[in-house]
């Protein structure tokens, strides 16, 4: 699985402490990273998804992502520091860490629609497999993940190739003006970051 | 940066409200601001009124991205510790600008101004005031046809009242003549093109006569 740093999170120092700068390395623990392999041609989708929500021990603890909605793993990262977020302030929604990447990457409340649209459907053929971890994932749990999925694993270049443009717009409500694909993806991502303060 | 150096958040600007800091943030330049308590409120009090404040400001910057408004991109929004990590803005601000630049020769002044006049206008449309309208606050993307881009929403607020646009407006021209002198013409350009480019525009515009003659009259007596 590739590597991906998440975005250090900022410890504010006390206000009457004006500090020129301020680490972010926090407790010394080692930083949380995520763990990301995207799949091309998946073949067993559905069979997957029934083992994922049966939660057989065949599959290890993860989100499965269908790449269709994702135009840069920005968006991933974020749900993952967000996720991390509310694991640390006890404000999750839903009741796992991998659950809730899932909730963040869509724009609505609803957590039947986070899995409905974000996570890995019946007719997947692009799935991104999303760990989070103080370390990698082990030997073993990366050869479950290749085990179970039948597809191609490729690099994490290839996940904007992936993405349905026209999807996203329409999940996110963006109309169809013109626009850059980057200025979409600012879109989405200050959507994410407005989940659940917006009104 | 090199993975051996623990990374730091650089202080750039410490407000009398907020503190601002660029920080790496998974690759792209971030900086985040931090609005802090103050000491003297009743500490869950000041805790509510720092949250509303926070997401009163992402909301304003998000909403008006959506309309098309140039504002920096919010990434996340960490109210337990008051911050809001938005895209870094590589640019100048309006105020440096117009500092390195003046005089602004007539044709560059007339296409400054349509660009603030219009991004306000979309803003007033949509019933958003700034609350805090200086050249400070503005800011030009680097490169060709820079796009301005609004930032620091700390003391915006949603209102309908033509009055509260209207002292928007009043609070950039005195902004604008306290830091920048000679600068009338600039700010009349402005205005023209606001009543050009907003559709409730002309209203605000009058009400504005009635500001700056109370604001004269303040000025006057005390
Ligand atoms: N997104 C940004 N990109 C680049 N610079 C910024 C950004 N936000 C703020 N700054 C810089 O930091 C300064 C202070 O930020 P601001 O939001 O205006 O806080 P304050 O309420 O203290 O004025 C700005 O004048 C600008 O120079
Ligand atoms: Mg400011």
């Amino acid at each position: 699985m590739h590597p991906i740093p998440l975005p250090p999170l900022f410890a504010p120092p006390p206000a009457d402490v004006p500090l020129a700068t301020v680490p972010l390395a926090g407790d010394g623990s080692p930083p949380y990273v995520m763990y990301i392999q995207p799949f091309t041609d998946v073949q067993n989708a559905a069979e997957v998804k029934k083992l994922l929500m049966a939660g057989d021990p065949r599959v290890p603890e993860m989100t499965l992502v269908d790449a269709s909605n994702i135009l840069d793993i920005f968006q991933l990262q974020l749900a993952c520091t967000k996720a991390l977020l509310s694991q640390r302030d006890n404000t999750m929604t839903t009741r796992t860490l991998y659950a809730e990447i899932l909730f963040n990457l869509c724009p609505t409340n609803k957590i039947s629609e986070a899995f409905r649209k974000f996570g890995i459907a019946d007719t997947s053929t692009a799935v991104l497999a999303v760990m989070v971890g103080q370390q990698p994932p082990s030997a073993e749990i990366q050869n479950m993940l290749a085990t179970l999925i039948k597809g191609t694993p490729v690099g994490v270049d290839s996940v904007p190739g992936l993405a349905d443009v026209k999807a996203v717009n329409k999940i996110f409500k963006l109309g169809s003006g013109q626009r850059t694909r980057n200025e979409t993806l600012s879109l989405v991502i200050g959507t994410m970051a407005l989940k659940g303060i917006m009104s | 940066m090199p993975d051996t150096q623990p990374p730091v958040a650089t202080l750039i600007k410490q407000g009398a409200e907020a503190r601002v800091y660029t920080i790496p943030f998974a690759g792209r330049p971030a900086i985040v601001k931090e609005r802090f308590r103050k000491a003297y409120r009743h500490p869950t009090l000041d805790e509510k009124l720092t949250s509303r404040r926070v997401v009163q400001e992402a909301r304003c910057l998000h909403r008006i991205r959506r309309a098309g408004v140039d504002t920096p991109t919010v990434y996340l929004v960490d109210l337990k510790a008051s911050t809001i990590y938005m895209e870094f803005i590589d640019g100048i601000s309006v105020r440096d600008h117009i500092l390195a630049t003046s005089p602004l020769n007539h044709q560059h002044e007339r296409e400054l101004a349509t660009k603030i006049a219009k991004s306000l206008g979309v803003m007033h449309d949509m019933d958003i005031v700034h609350g805090d309208l200086t050249t400070s606050n503005m800011m030009m993307r680097a490169g060709d046809n820079p796009s301005l881009v609004l930032i620091d929403f700390g003391l915006s607020f949603v209102s309908t009242l033509v009055e509260d646009k209207a002292v928007d407006l009043y609070v950039l021209e005195r902004a604008l003549s306290s830091t920048h002198p000679d600068t009338d013409s600039f700010f009349q350009a402005i205005l023209n093109a606001y009543a050009k480019n907003s559709k409730g525009g002309k209203p605000v515009l009058k009400k504005l006569e009635d500001v700056r003659r109370r604001g004269r009259k303040r000025t006057a007596f005390g």
